[in-house]
């Protein structure tokens, strides 16, 4: 009986289809969960979407044509033979992050185990200068979403004039080991690029704390102060007032977007 | 017919049943298996290896458009940028060439991932070497993001911007002229099966269609660099989740030693050329100007997913000669540079 042969290296350019067109499935996925600004920074994303439709096409392209039927292509890179069992070896490295991905419930992960998501290294972040003496001013430093980076900044600079001043900040609870009952971290992860950037960027808090949780988002009140921590000058905020609050729906704060 | 012609073939319908199984359940993940894979075969991830994984996604999206890019960039180049040309533009003096290096290195935006496979073409095409290397070290800080976002997290210190900026020039320039003198008459690229002219082409169906041409280049170029790409960002992932920084830290103080660890910490981070700056601004008051500008210098020359594309590219030799020169140049020029910032 005679049977039609195809060379490996169709299979390969039928491989490398599935493969692009699965890559963009997976960017779609993460586009439609809304889960993709958890991996990396917003900016990303339109170039997302355009990689996502680029992979789309091009992986159905060299699905439907990868016999390389009326290509121009001088330098016989696309028909490159490799053995099978090769081609399994290469192919697995490529099918294997689908798989995981596409098993996974959820993007979630144990932020403590990232590198740079402990508060003593986090706590310097000498981006901008904006508006240095604006707050000055008012009686009460709101930190807000929108001006976090920018008003801890600030708070660093100029933390002789400020305290005593009243502030009000939103975040979650850290802890560290050398903490005694009455410290605490309010923080918020703060993403610059990608998860593999992402940094822990809060204020030491004292006073009454031992109730709350770790993990568990607050609103705090309270004064600034100036304390020596593990021997740095910081800005502390001796705790006032206390409430819980609802974690917010952008839950990391993105470095570059302002 | 022209079966057992090929060396190496599969039987047609075999290749269409795998692939068309493949591409099924690719579909059936897509839809069904966060659902019923997870559930059904209580398929959980341990911690670590999720956060592992996530990282890895998380570095691999974010070079997906770069990688793309690059590909894309080079398939063109090999089409319609022709060998003649890039000798008429290059001048024949090894100095003045790297002057103009410099200048090709400032406006062409690409970074790290993408100017390899550029630099390969180029390079295939008849740039030499030493300019290729300027190419390769300058183009991934060079560029006008990369100097807003430096400038952006190190305004309380701008120095260290300007000094990243010098520093990238003076190494470019130094490992270049030590490349020009060890490898101008070698051969440093990767020899792939495309580069033998003899071999005489299997495919018999090509045409003309430069658009297809360029398509099919992409995706190949896409797969040679992304094997190593992943298996890059893997152990760039490893490495995050693994070497804590704990012991790291406490070489801040010492100017050597601490230049040494910021070298490495940012050989083993992989960050994106972009980033990197604010990355660095974190470290700012741990470590010592020197050690922050070697940091920000040799990160994005040389990381870890980045060693693994260039040995998709070039030889093994040439890339360990590499690594080596480039450590040792950015090593002493962040210590220099540490006497005019201190």
């Amino acid at each position: 009986m005679k049977i039609k042969w195809s060379p490996t290296w169709q299979l390969a350019n039928e491989l490398q289809g599935i493969v692009l067109i699965g890559f963009s499935l997976l960017i779609f996925k993460l586009m439609v969960t809304g889960e993709v600004v958890r991996l990396v920074a917003p900016k990303m994303v339109p170039l997302l979407y355009i990689t996502m439709a680029l992979l789309f096409l091009l992986g159905f392209f060299r699905l439907l044509n990868s016999n390389l039927k009326g290509a121009d292509c001088d330098c016989d890179v696309c028909d490159e033979n490799a053995s099978l069992m090769n081609l399994t070896f290469s192919y697995l490295l490529f099918f294997s992050p689908l798989f995981l991905f596409f098993t996974q419930q959820d993007m979630s992960i144990n932020k403590s185990i990232l590198p740079n998501t402990q508060f003593e290294h986090g706590q310097t972040f000498s981006v901008s200068q904006v508006n240095n003496e604006a707050a000055n001013d008012e009686d009460m430093i709101a930190i807000e979403d929108d001006n976090y980076l920018q008003t801890m900044d600030m708070i660093n600079t100029n933390l002789d004039n400020l305290v005593g001043k009243e502030i009000m900040i939103t975040g979650f609870i850290h802890r560290e080991e050398s903490f005694t009952d009455k410290q605490a971290v309010i923080a918020r992860y703060v993403m610059t690029h990608c998860i593999a950037d992402l940094g822990l960027y809060g204020y030491l808090i004292e006073g009454e704390v031992n109730e709350l949780q770790n993990e568990q988002w607050y609103v705090i009140k309270g004064k600034l102060e100036k304390k020596e921590y593990e021997g740095q000058l910081m800005p502390v905020i001796k705790v006032e007032k206390v409430e819980v609050t609802e974690e917010p729906e952008e839950e990391y704060l993105y470095a570059l977007d302002y | 017919m022209e079966e057992k012609e090929y060396a190496m073939s599969i039987p047609t319908r075999v290749k269409d049943i795998l692939i068309f199984g493949l591409f099924l359940a690719m579909m059936y993940l897509f839809f069904f298996g966060d659902i019923y894979v997870a559930n059904k075969w209580n398929f959980v991830l341990p911690d670590q290896i999720k956060t592992i994984f996530v990282l890895f996604l998380g570095i691999m999206l974010e070079a997906l458009p770069f990688l793309l890019l690059g590909a894309i960039a080079s398939s063109v180049i090999n089409l319609y940028i022709s060998e003649e040309y890039i000798a008429r533009i290059m001048p024949k003096n090894p100095f003045a060439a790297i002057g103009v290096a410099l200048i090709a290195a400032v406006i062409t935006p690409v970074c790290e991932c993408a100017i390899i496979p550029v630099v390969r073409r180029l390079i295939q095409k008849g740039i030499p070497v030493h300019i290729g290397v300027v190419l390769l070290m300058g183009a991934p800080i060079l560029n006008f993001i990369v100097f807003g976002s430096t400038y952006y997290a190190f305004q309380n210190n701008l120095s260290i911007a300007y000094g990243r900026f010098i520093i990238c020039i003076l190494a470019s320039i130094i490992v270049s002229i030590i490349v020009y003198m060890l490898f101008s008459k070698q051969k440093v690229l990767k020899t792939h099966r495309e580069d033998l002219m003899a071999v005489v082409p299997i495919n018999e169906n090509k045409g003309d269609s430069k658009w297809k041409g360029i398509l099919h280049h992409t995706c190949h170029e896409f797969f040679t660099i992304g094997k190593y790409f992943i298996i890059g960002a893997v152990f760039a992932s490893v490495a995050q989740v693994y070497l804590k920084d704990s012991y790291i830290m406490q070489a801040g103080e010492s100017s050597i030693e601490g230049t040494a660890v910021m070298m490495g910490l940012a050989y083993v981070l992989s960050l994106c050329s972009e980033a990197d700056a604010f990355v660095a601004a974190s470290f700012s008051k741990m470590f010592t100007p020197e050690a922050i500008i070697g940091f920000l210098v040799f990160g994005p020359i040389l990381d870890f997913k980045n060693t693994f594309v260039m040995m998709a590219s070039f030889r093994i030799k040439f890339v360990l000669l590499f690594i080596l020169i480039v450590t040792i140049v950015v090593f002493i020029l962040s210590l220099v540079s540490g006497l005019f910032l201190a």
